[in-house]
């Protein structure tokens, strides 16, 4: 019984690595921008619109609502355009669901959700499953960690701009057991994985950014919970996501080649929530 | 003064000396077994009980219709002690994994700059108080990977502070009714009310940790040397950031509360009619409902095989009881000191320091209850001798490297993460040194509680 309990005393240790190693890292101040709404006809328009509402009303900003597109202009170009026209700080699309794709055809923004994700210039929120209460949306938003720091930090001032007052913010790291770093080869190998591993992940701009955001969390009075997950990536997020209704935010170049453009495609499909996605 | 008169309890009836000696002899072989670690200490007592039953089973020691239901009796009379220690350790492990304690600790570690002269002080504060609302092992844990890490960080030998975390822990032990398993143990025997311990034992356990922290800082006095300049050494510490280790800011609120509720059970529990363990227990639920902890891993972290350990100590004490050896033992020391409470202490406290120093402080806890209980039997007042066995059996630990789990806890440790290991003579050196001078520290304080007439009357 006397026997010190090595997992234990590594567990305490990381914590305390990842509080001297944790880089600085300070949120960057958002302005927004008014809100632009596509809307496309389907059934998501209604959700898209009350969620739309919501954000405008909570950001404080305006909310523009683009006509149907019109002549040959395709309707990502005609999205891209009339949000950079009205000056809009992010675009708010609904995104076809599972089976009412086939009813949308090739006019529903869903064809072209690909195009927009490559060739917007703002953040764009992406509506997903209908049923979804929207209302409840903006209390609890996740934001799976990507291990970019830099990315990551404005990624969590969005999502401290969107959750609701007294909402609850979740931190994600997932460890991909098919894509190991050295960190995370040496956490899978513990028995118990769980949130207290993100410590020993050794990444001081993830450390960093938790420190950050838990600082912010504190001083805005909302809660904030960091929680790590072992598993495929885009899965294991939208899986964690799919259990809440809130809304999920990611980030993603506007670069065609990147792979992080493949798995925001991916999540954006997997996801029954909205996914806000950020440069 | 007849002697005989008052040691009636070990003389009544002739005991059969057989059963005594073999099953004492089994206590004896259970005791070697855990000082000289030949078996897992669970099993140790597992085993221990085992024969010990078997044996008291065949040679009739037992008496009764139903002599094996003395099993039942022996473990239904510590239960409480059990629902304590496992309510307690629920709750204290998810208090403890909360991130609270940790948070706390660097803020304290911040606020002394780095600097020695304040740091190993913060250390040994830090180590009590961590120790007494989390128990030994959770706050050991906490400080000793605290002290490896910021030694390490400001290049400074750990060792100082490593012994600062082993020895100030014991007298951590010692604060409350719940910050030791010794303490818990011989005060649930005893009877003693929660609140008592604000008045006895919590003014002890600082006066002995100011002795052992001057001791300690008197001996590595050559160790606590600064390095690097003071603005580095500033920068360095300031550059700690307590908030990334924090997982859920309301988890440790909440766990907080709880911890602090528990405790104002614990202390009020007898004027709400309900045991320690019920309030324990009361905690523990509570937190694992609203800490956001997975309860089954929450369940999962509690120590069972000190649970096991516990019920084989208990069967095993409570079969050689049954002999009356433990009476005979107590009728020894008694034919000594009469009812002279000095003389009982001047040899009750030094002997379980020394045991305790060498076996574990458990154990010997376990054995000296009914031994106690037997001298009190006898005519001897209950106050000293219950605070004296507990001062004993908590700071017993110092002596010895295997004393006390705080110390195999961070010697571990040390040896693990930096490769420094405190041998037997190192170890001896300091905490023979604290405990020489504890001795006469818990002798004289007793005394003085008694010669003033100042002791809560049990």
């Amino acid at each position: 019984m006397n026997e010190p309990d090595d997992a234990e005393l590594d567990e305490s240790m990381d914590s305390f690595e990842a509080a001297f190693t944790a880089r600085r890292i300070d949120l960057p101040d958002i302005t927004p921008l008014p809100l632009c709404l596509a809307p496309d006809g389907s059934n998501q328009d209604e959700p898209a619109r009350r969620l739309a509402e919501i954000l405008a009303a909570q950001l404080e900003v305006e909310l523009h609502r683009l006509a149907p597109p019109a002549g040959d202009t395709p309707p990502f170009q005609h999205i891209v355009d009339g949000a950079r026209a009205a000056g809009c700080g992010l675009i708010v699309v609904p995104a076809p669901f599972a089976e009412d794709f086939a009813e949308l055809g090739a006019a529903s923004i869903g064809t072209n959700l690909d195009l927009l994700l490559s060739r917007r210039a703002t953040p764009l929120l992406v509506v997903r499953d209908p049923e979804r209460d929207i209302e409840a949306t903006l209390r609890e938003v996740v934001l799976p960690l990507s291990f970019v720091a830099r990315d990551d930090a404005l990624a969590a001032a969005w999502a401290f701009r969107a959750l609701a007052p007294h909402g609850r913010l979740h931190l994600l790291a997932v460890v991909d057991p098919a894509h190991p770093t050295p960190q995370t080869a040496d956490a899978l190998e513990l028995a118990e994985f769980g949130e207290s591993a993100l410590a020993g992940l050794g990444q001081p701009e993830m450390a960093g950014l938790v420190a950050a955001v838990q600082r912010h969390a504190a001083k805005q009075n909302v809660g904030c919970r960091v929680s790590v997950r072992v598993g495929d990536a885009v899965e294991t997020v939208a899986a964690f996501a799919n259990d809440l209704e809130c809304l999920l935010v990611t980030t993603c170049p506007c670069d065609e080649g990147s792979p992080s453009l493949s798995q925001a495609h991916a999540l954006i499909r997997q996801s029954r929530n909205p996914v806000l996605v950020l440069d | 003064m007849d002697l005989l008169a008052v040691t009636a309890p070990a003389a009544e009836g002739v005991r059969p000396v057989l059963p005594m000696v073999l099953i004492g002899l089994v206590l004896m072989g259970t005791f070697v077994a855990i000082a000289f670690e030949l078996v897992h200490k669970s099993l140790a007592a597992l085993a221990g009980a085992i024969v010990a039953v078997v044996l008291a089973l065949a040679l009739g020691v037992f008496g009764g219709e139903s002599p094996y239901e003395h099993v039942h009796e022996f473990i239904a009379h510590d239960l409480n002690v059990i629902g304590v220690i496992v309510g307690t350790s629920i709750l204290v492990g998810i208090a403890g994994r909360s991130g609270l304690f940790h948070f706390i600790a660097i803020k304290l570690v911040k606020l002394t700059g780095g600097k020695p002269a304040l740091l190993l002080p913060a250390v040994m504060a830090a180590t009590i108080g961590f120790v007494t609302f989390l128990t030994i092992a959770p706050g050991v844990l906490i400080m000793t990977s605290l002290v490896l890490v910021i030694t390490r960080e400001l290049d400074y030998a750990p060792t100082p502070y490593i012994m600062t975390v082993a020895i100030g822990a014991n007298s951590g032990a010692l604060m409350t009714f719940a910050s030791g398993i010794p303490t818990l143990m011989i005060g649930t025997s005893a009877g003693i009310p929660y609140v008592h311990f604000l008045v006895v034992s919590l003014p002890l356990a600082l006066i002995s940790a100011v002795l052992a922290f001057a001791v300690i800082r008197w001996s590595y006095r050559r160790q606590l040397i600064l390095t690097g300049s003071r603005e580095e050494r500033r920068e360095k510490v300031a550059g700690f950031d307590e908030w990334a280790l924090v997982k859920d800011r309301a988890i440790f609120q909440r766990s907080a509360v709880i911890l602090g509720l528990t405790i104002l059970g614990f202390a009020f529990a007898q004027k709400l009619g309900v045991g320690l363990d019920f309030i324990a227990f009361c905690g523990a639920a509570a937190a694992l409902f609203f800490s956001g902890f997975d309860p089954e891993e929450a369940i999962r972290h509690v120590k069972w095989p000190v649970i096991l350990f516990f019920v084989g100590l208990f069967v095993l004490i409570g079969a050689v009881r049954e002999t009356g050896l433990l009476d005979i033992l107590a009728a020894q020391i008694f034919k000594i000191s009469g009812t002279n409470v000095t003389l009982a202490l001047l040899i009750l406290v030094p002997f379980v320091f020394v045991t305790a120093g060498i076996v574990d402080n458990i154990p010997v806890a376990a054995t000296m209850i009914p031994i106690v209980r037997s001298m009190i039997a006898s005519g001897l007042p209950a106050e000293p001798l219950w605070w004296g066995l507990i001062a004993a059996c908590n700071l017993g630990g110092n002596p010895t490297p295997v004393g006390s789990i705080a110390a195999v806890i961070a010697l571990h440790a040390l040896e693990k993460e930096r490769g420094i290991r405190i041998g037997w003579g190192e170890y001896l050196k300091v905490g023979g040194i604290v405990t020489l001078l504890q001795i006469p520290l818990v002798i004289g304080y007793i005394w003085m509680f008694r010669h003033l007439d100042i002791f809560p009357a049990l």
